[in-house]
């Protein structure tokens, strides 16, 4: 009885999805909403238009990545929710896990592992690295390289079963997400407005450009590079 | 300025993720500090964050709605902060963060935010749900909030597509023929997990038997009216009572399927659990019957509700054995309890009564019959266990203390509710209130997107 009624619900859900299939914009023939155009003319207090990379100066928003100019500045906000979700996340997983005893193996990991982590390791953390500081000019940001960088942190705790990181993880990402509202107190100190960009917006593309955008998403990859590694230290206690 | 009361709590949980012990110091001090906030801030005004005005960037707006909502969060908020013994070690992190979410998700104005306010509601709350004894009732919460939460997310795309903006203003001016049904449909199952109506409410019961008496009290109390406060927002001032209908079958089947399965438990925290549920049946059905005259009484009735079970969760989760020896916190529950049934001079009773008069003014019968069918029963079974608990002997089970700032905190609440039950005008105001900020679309539309 239980599986006929979740075949029902199942089979219900996909009717009604596929009737709304219709509704859509045919693929590739999409009208961009005026809120999709205001972003990417970065013409929202109407005085953007034709932007040019390496050209355009003190725009509204300085960020050559599209995304990374809503993600981090027109809805940045949300963004503080999302690194929020995340925290809260690390958060629970610490309290869930809290108490349980490390396991030890008692086995050295293998000769390959061991040596190609000290070759690895100032690699990945460099590309880290690189990509939240260019978050505002290429592909990446925040979020995916605090997540390689906790990829760097797995390595090191795979390869040596002394390693433990205690409790830096907390620390970092506790002052990384405190200096995140602090930037965004610090705009409404000045002009009123909580996380406004305060700092000159520059040529689009230049390294140095985009305001407050970089600062937030160096902080950003901090703080998610040190709650995932506080995952990966809380699941590896695990026994 | 509204930003701070979201800022402040979170800013607080992050300083204080090092030093989860301590964090119980500072949670009083939060919840006071956003309180003084919100009295000094003044109603109608809307925040653009990021300086990106209305349909662009993300605002919070402060009506006389949302204002009124903060209040009863932040004070059920400070109450429980002033009961750290029911806190357990560590968890007051996640009361900040709960803090700053469910002040975001009363003071967004933008569809996509308030997902995220959910989602952050929602993870803190799984973790306020789990303990060792019962974790299967926290993984059951897990699987279907996570996805619930997709079905919001759905919905938020869906009122994207058909709008061109995520504003809730804009989206009510501005949505394209044919895409209502769908968003409401889908927000309708996004909320409502949280909402607790029937198909969906099967964690409550487990849930809210955790162990731990936080776990009832904050989602019971402080997260329900939260999650109440979004859906008159989003489906009254945003769809303009649009699918309301539907809620009302959906409502009246929450009433009595949650008494019917409150009867049958022999646990007390399960039995009033069920009737948690059968009350948000109660309240979406009185909202749902349209027009000023039924939002006001129901969020009326949500007060009263949330007052009644703020005391009973404290005491069931703590002391189930008997009263004789507690004889406060006796005296609290039964004020409490006869409240739920809606005996007359109690609370409670002012609701049900103003419902019932308005459901019969408007010519339905269906919400009275179904009303007076769930008193009868709710009756059964709170006297049931009223007589069960003042003359049980002791088993000699270990004695559970209650100690004196919970017990004096739970005689007010309780003397509130005899208050509100021979004058009801403090609560009615309030909810007077939050129904003038719901039902004004106008005005909520020209706040945001300024003159149109």
């Amino acid at each position: 009885m239980r599986r006929f009624i979740s075949i029902v619900i199942v089979f219900g859900l996909i009717m009604f999805f596929i009737n709304t299939l219709s509704l859509l914009p045919k693929y590739g023939s999409v009208n961009i909403s005026k809120v999709s155009e205001a972003y990417i003319d970065k013409n929202v207090n109407g005085n953007g238009g034709n932007v040019k990379y390496n050209e355009s100066e003190s725009l509204e928003n300085g960020a050559a990545n599209v995304v990374t100019s809503i993600v981090v500045d027109y809805r940045s906000f949300d963004t503080l929710g999302e690194v929020t979700v995340l925290f809260t996340a690390a958060l629970g997983v610490s309290l869930v896990l809290n108490g349980i005893r490390r396991k030890k193996y008692g086995r050295r990991p293998n000769f390959i592992l061991r040596v190609s982590v000290g070759i690895l390791l100032p690699l990945i953390i460099l590309f880290g690295t690189y990509i939240f500081i260019h978050g505002h000019l290429t592909p990446g940001g925040g979020f995916p390289g605090g997540t390689i960088i906790a990829a760097g942190i797995l390595l090191l705790y795979l390869s040596n079963e002394e390693f433990d990181l205690s409790k830096t993880p907390k620390f970092v990402e506790g002052i990384s997400g405190s200096l995140y509202i602090v930037t965004g107190l610090v705009g409404l100190a000045i002009a009123g407005v909580f996380l406004i960009n305060f700092l000159p917006t520059g040529i689009v593309g230049d390294l140095f450009s985009a305001g407050i955008v970089p600062i937030v998403y160096i902080l950003i990859g901090f703080k998610v590079g040190a709650e995932l590694s506080g995952i990966v230290a809380d699941l590896h206690r695990e026994g | 300025m509204s930003a701070l009361l979201i800022i402040i709590p979170l800013l607080a949980g992050f300083l204080f993720i090092p030093f989860k012990e301590k964090a119980k110091y500072i949670l009083p001090l939060v919840v006071i500090t956003t309180l003084i906030i919100l009295l000094l801030l003044s109603p109608d005004q809307t925040n653009a964050m990021g300086g990106w005005k209305a349909p662009f960037g993300i605002v919070l707006v402060l009506d006389s709605a949302s204002y009124y909502s903060l209040l009863v969060v932040n004070i059920v908020f400070l109450l429980i902060s002033l009961m750290p013994q029911i806190v357990e070690k560590g968890y007051s992190v996640v009361l900040l963060i709960l803090l700053a979410s469910t002040n975001g998700l009363v003071l967004t104005g933008d569809i996509f935010n308030s997902f995220v306010f959910l989602e952050i509601t929602a993870v803190a709350a799984y973790i306020i749900a789990f303990s060792r004894k019962n974790p299967y009732g926290a993984f059951k919460y897990l699987i279907l909030g996570g996805i619930s939460g997709a079905f919001y997310l759905l919905g938020a795309i869906y009122a994207y597509i058909g709008t061109g903006s995520l504003n809730f203003a804009d989206i009510s001016v501005n949505i394209k023929e044919g895409f209502l049904p769908i968003v409401a449909l889908l927000i309708f199952i996004g909320i409502g997990v949280e909402s607790k109506i029937f198909p969906l409410a099967g964690w409550v019961p487990d849930v809210y038997d955790s162990g731990s008496p936080l776990t009832p009290v904050i989602l019971g109390t402080g997260v329900t009216f939260t999650i109440m406060y979004l859906f008159g927002r989003i489906f009254i001032t945003v769809f303009h009572g649009y699918f309301l209908d539907v809620v009302f079958i959906f409502g009246l089947l929450t009433i009595v399927l949650g008494e019917l399965a409150a009867l049958r438990q022999n646990k007390l925290i399960k039995a009033l659990a069920f009737s948690s549920i059968a009350q948000a049946g109660l309240v979406l059905s009185t909202i749902s019957l349209g027009g000023y005259e039924a939002i006001k009484f129901g969020y009326f009735h949500l007060l009263n509700d949330i007052s009644a079970k703020l005391v009973l969760f404290i005491i069931a989760a703590t002391i189930a054995h008997n009263f004789t020896e507690n004889k406060i916190a006796g005296v609290s529950f039964s004020i409490a309890s006869f409240s739920l049934i809606g005996f007359p001079l109690f609370a409670g009773f002012r609701s049900k009564l103003l419902i019932l008069q308005l459901a019969f003014s408007k010519d339905n019968y269906l919400l009275p019959a179904v009303v007076l069918f769930a008193t009868v029963i709710e009756a059964a079974y709170i006297l049931k266990w009223n007589i069960k608990l003042w003359h049980s002997t002791n088993t000699g089970e270990e004695k559970q203390k209650i100690s004196w700032n919970v017990n004096l905190i739970l005689l007010i609440v309780a003397l509130l509710i005899i208050f509100i039950g021979i004058f009801p005008d403090l609560y009615l105001k309030m909810a007077q209130n939050i129904a003038d900020g719901l039902t004004n679309y106008r005005a909520y539309v020209t706040n945001v997107l300024g003159g149109m």
